[in-house]
């Protein structure tokens, strides 16, 4: 189910001095299946753009495609984009209420017209995929357990309606280095079964390792677009726009400097590791 | 964030912000009474020049200042109609069933909307030229008396000055959580009640907990930045009531005793 | 300030032990490091540094003081200041000003002398100007320079930084991190860090690592974040170098020793070149 971003502008209206937030004129098509990675400076426009992607924010001008429908149509059918779009904001920990964890991820399939059995499935294999078991969390009070697991379980309130599209905004904000790994590792399964992910971080590593498309936003305009290799590569314009370099773009990067070669396109650690291999094993001395 | 919560401090060195805090918490009281107490078209013409001389001389952006109205039109407007059909006037233009549309009822609806109107708007000057601090002392110092019958003064202008300074926070949490509620699949979006309703429990529980979660994270910061209590305490310079001081004061009683008089 | 933390004991947190006799001395003048995973207890350890938890058993002084003396709890909070993890949670006012005051007015410094502390506590952390804003509209990293403002109006010889960066982006966290550095330079300040970010730590004096409430090991940053093992029982991922280098290292390739830096890893390498 593709996304499509039309000519949108948005400004918000409300006249006040304080104006943070906007986007201008930007086009944007995501395929299905897609990873694609959002990086920009707080206040460039990305929480924005998610939040019109999932029909949270009417666009001023443009318009916004899913599946070729314009979701902010008049009589478009808003059920099917709360089925196909899921968003997951940043510490989703805070959006949970019910008495019980498997209440709280049941929550979307309220008007689903599923009926229990299917309800519990769903929620079942939700909760599995953030890695619970579900016999064992499904009765507990979702306020009892650690930071990191409340938000496994809000995050399985949003997967539970099995949306097409999944869009993160930070979701590794605030979790240790092995649960920020766990976290990323969860989200490219998805991707793998066919999910088109979309989230935005500031975080430049893990978006080298697992993103496969980056787009980077600046003052409400679309400035970057391509494959994560290719955006990471420029690492002069990163660099530019302080969003920080991967940082085995940036050994690399020294090394050719140093006289050793390295090639121009790597991003993730395990590149690197690879290249320099290479170089010491197969390539010889120069 | 989207825009600037209502009622937040805003920077500004106009007369009106630099009126003493106590002298602006009293005129504001004053002004209060002098909205509620006008009844004739020219009572109410004098307090509403009065009221758009104020903004204008605080040089308040307007959207800001006076966003809590525009975002409530439809609570006035129902309030409107409600008073317009349901008044109970000799002879209506208009009646049906058990609604009676007449002169009486639309003055009276005008006149409600147009008081509350005034009320927030007043309340937006007075809380955009404040500092939350000034504010407190402010309280403190107007309060003062309730010491002799044992309210902790100091304790209770602190909790409403520290209150105030965290609407803005929830405000906006408020609306990422209905944000994230309603792409779950909650009905904020319908225009049918019981759908609303609905809504009610998955957006005020989690404003709670979190409530609860930020005031016990600040009353530890507090502590640790030495907090015991608000007695003992740098105390505010004292410093005496300038002539504009006493000016918005004797302004403010002006207007109110010209309304109690021509009631 | 010239005596050492050390202390052991014991803490209830409701199930378990959230420490677990817990030894840790930090010297005047010393940037240390405390690192470990979510809920490891690091967080529930420097919150007894100024008596914001009161001590169970166990023995800890700071700054001198006898941290279970409740006669002394009022002292410690001035010389000890601690920044939190949420920027947002921990503004009393809308005026940054006034904020930075806060603290000052809370142990009765004279009216006079305030607002000078305070524009000198803003230059330290490099934001002259910002008097008369609101908290409210600044940046993260902003936010926790006003924060850090705040304590350091109060003139403390240590300053806990609890997560501090944690909630900020790559801009904000430099920010930060560019203050401590200078803090620690230019005003010797005593400095107690904890995060699980362990780029953070390479900077360190000295590096404790925590897993269980209990202390796993202690050192420099370069013998606790170079040895992969014992960074893994900690649950924490070593810094790139260090992995490259282990990497390295597995396909056969050893270099002579392992780098910390990117600078030592390309040095390194270009020396087995």
């Amino acid at each position: 189910m593709p996304v499509e971003l039309e000519n949108v502008s948005y400004t918000y209206a409300s006249g006040t001095p304080y104006e943070t937030e906007a986007l201008e004129n930007m086009s944007l098509k995501i395929k299905d299946g897609e990873f694609v990675g959002v990086m920009g400076h707080t206040g460039c426009g990305k929480s924005t753009m998610i939040q019109l992607i999932a029909g949270l924010l009417v666009p001023s001008e443009g318009k916004v495609l899913l599946d070729g429908n314009d979701i902010n149509a008049k009589g478009y059918d808003r059920s099917v984009l709360r089925r196909n779009v899921g968003i997951v904001f940043q510490y989703p920990e805070y959006q949970l209420f019910e008495t019980t964890v498997e209440k709280d991820v049941a929550f979307g399939l309220k008007h689903s017209g599923l009926d229990r059995g299917e309800v519990s499935e769903r929620v079942r294999w939700a909760l599995e995929i953030m890695g619970f078991s579900f016999d064992s969390i499904r009765n507990q009070s979702p306020l009892s357990l650690s930071g990191g697991e409340k938000r496994r379980v809000a995050i399985a309130g949003v997967l539970a309606v099995r949306p097409k599209i999944v869009i993160f905004d930070e979701p590794i904000a605030g979790l240790d280095p092995l649960g920020r790994e766990a976290f990323l590792k969860l989200i490219s399964d998805l991707n793998e079964d066919g999910t088109t992910i979309i989230t935005v971080s500031h975080n430049a590593d893990s978006m080298a390792e697992y993103a496969k498309r980056i787009i980077v936003l600046d003052s409400g305009r679309l400035i970057m677009d391509g494959k994560t290799r290719d955006v990471f590569s420029d690492v002069k314009r990163m660099e530019e726009l302080r969003l920080g370099v991967s940082q085995p773009r940036l050994i690399a990067d020294m090394l050719s400097k140093r006289g050793f070669e390295m090639p121009r396109d790597i991003v993730s650690c395990g590149e690197l590791v690879s290249a320099i291999k290479e170089r010491l094993i197969g390539g010889g001395c120069p | 964030m989207s825009r600037l919560p209502t009622g937040q401090y805003i920077y500004g060195e106009s007369p009106i912000h630099l009126i003493d805090a106590r002298a602006k918490l009293l005129s504001f009281i004053l002004l209060i009474a002098a909205v509620v107490l006008a009844s004739s078209f020219a009572g109410y013409a004098a307090v509403f020049c009065f009221t758009a001389a104020l903004l204008w001389i605080s040089r308040l952006p307007l959207g800001t200042a006076l966003g809590a109205i525009r975002r409530l039109w439809l609570f006035f407007f129902v309030i409107f109609l409600m008073n317009a059909f349901f008044f109970e006037a000799e002879n209506p233009i208009f009646s049906w069933w058990i609604f009676r549309l007449s002169y009486g009822g639309i003055a009276q609806g005008a006149n409600v909307v147009l008081r509350v109107a005034l009320l927030m708007a007043l309340s937006s000057v007075l809380t955009c030229t404040t500092t939350p601090m000034d504010m407190t002392s402010a309280l403190q110092s107007l309060m003062k008396p309730l010491k002799i019958i044992r309210v902790p003064v100091e304790d209770v202008a602190m909790i409403i000055s520290v209150a105030i300074q965290f609407i803005p926070t929830l405000l906006e949490e408020t609306d990422m959580i209905k944000k994230a509620q309603t792409a779950r699949g909650a009905r904020f979006e319908s225009r049918s009640l019981r759908h609303k309703a609905e809504c009610v429990i998955p957006l005020v529980i989690p404003i709670f907990i979190s409530a609860f979660r930020r005031a016990d994270e600040l009353s530890t910061a507090m502590e640790a930045r030495g907090y015991r209590g608000a007695k003992n305490r740098t105390k505010r310079k004292k410093e005496p009531l300038k002539a504009r001081d006493l000016a918005a004061l004797f302004i403010s009683a002006a207007i109110c005793a010209v309304q109690f008089c021509f009631r | 300030m010239g005596k050492n933390i050390s202390y052991s004991y014991m803490y209830d947190g409701g199930f378990a032990l959230a420490l677990d006799g817990v030894d840790i001395s930090v010297g005047e003048g010393e940037l240390v490091a405390v690192l470990g995973h979510n809920g490891c207890g690091k967080s529930t350890l420097v919150k007894h540094f100024n008596a914001l938890l009161q001590l169970q058993s166990g023995e800890l002084s700071v700054a001198g003081l006898n941290v279970a003396d409740q006669k002394n709890v009022w002292e410690l909070r001035r010389r000890c200041g601690m920044v939190f993890q949420n920027p947002d949670n921990q503004f009393v006012s809308s005026s940054v000003e006034e904020d930075i005051a806060f603290g000052l007015e809370n142990y009765e410094t004279p009216r006079g002398e305030i607002s000078g502390k305070v524009r000198k506590a803003l230059r330290l952390v490099g934001m002259e100007g910002f008097e008369k804003r609101s908290p409210h509209m600044l940046s993260g990293g902003q936010k926790q320079r006003v924060a850090l403002a705040g304590v350091l109006a109060m003139e403390p010889d240590i300053i806990i930084f609890d997560e501090a960066t944690a909630m900020l982006d790559p801009a904000g966290r430099g920010e930060i991190l560019s203050v401590i550095r200078r803090l620690r330079e230019q005003e010797r300040k005593t400095v107690v860090m904890i995060s699980h970010y362990v780029e953070e730590a390479v900077f360190a004096d000295r590096v404790y690592l925590i897993h269980d409430g209990r202390i796993l090991a202690s050192g420099t940053p370069r013998e606790m974040l170079t040895d992969e093992e014992l960074m893994k029982r900690t649950g924490l991922i070593p810094p790139v170098p260090v992995r490259v280098y282990y990497e390295l290292k597995a396909a056969g390739l050893e270099l002579q020793k392992c780098p910390l830096t990117n600078e030592e890893l390309v040095e390194e390498i270009c020396r087995l070149n």
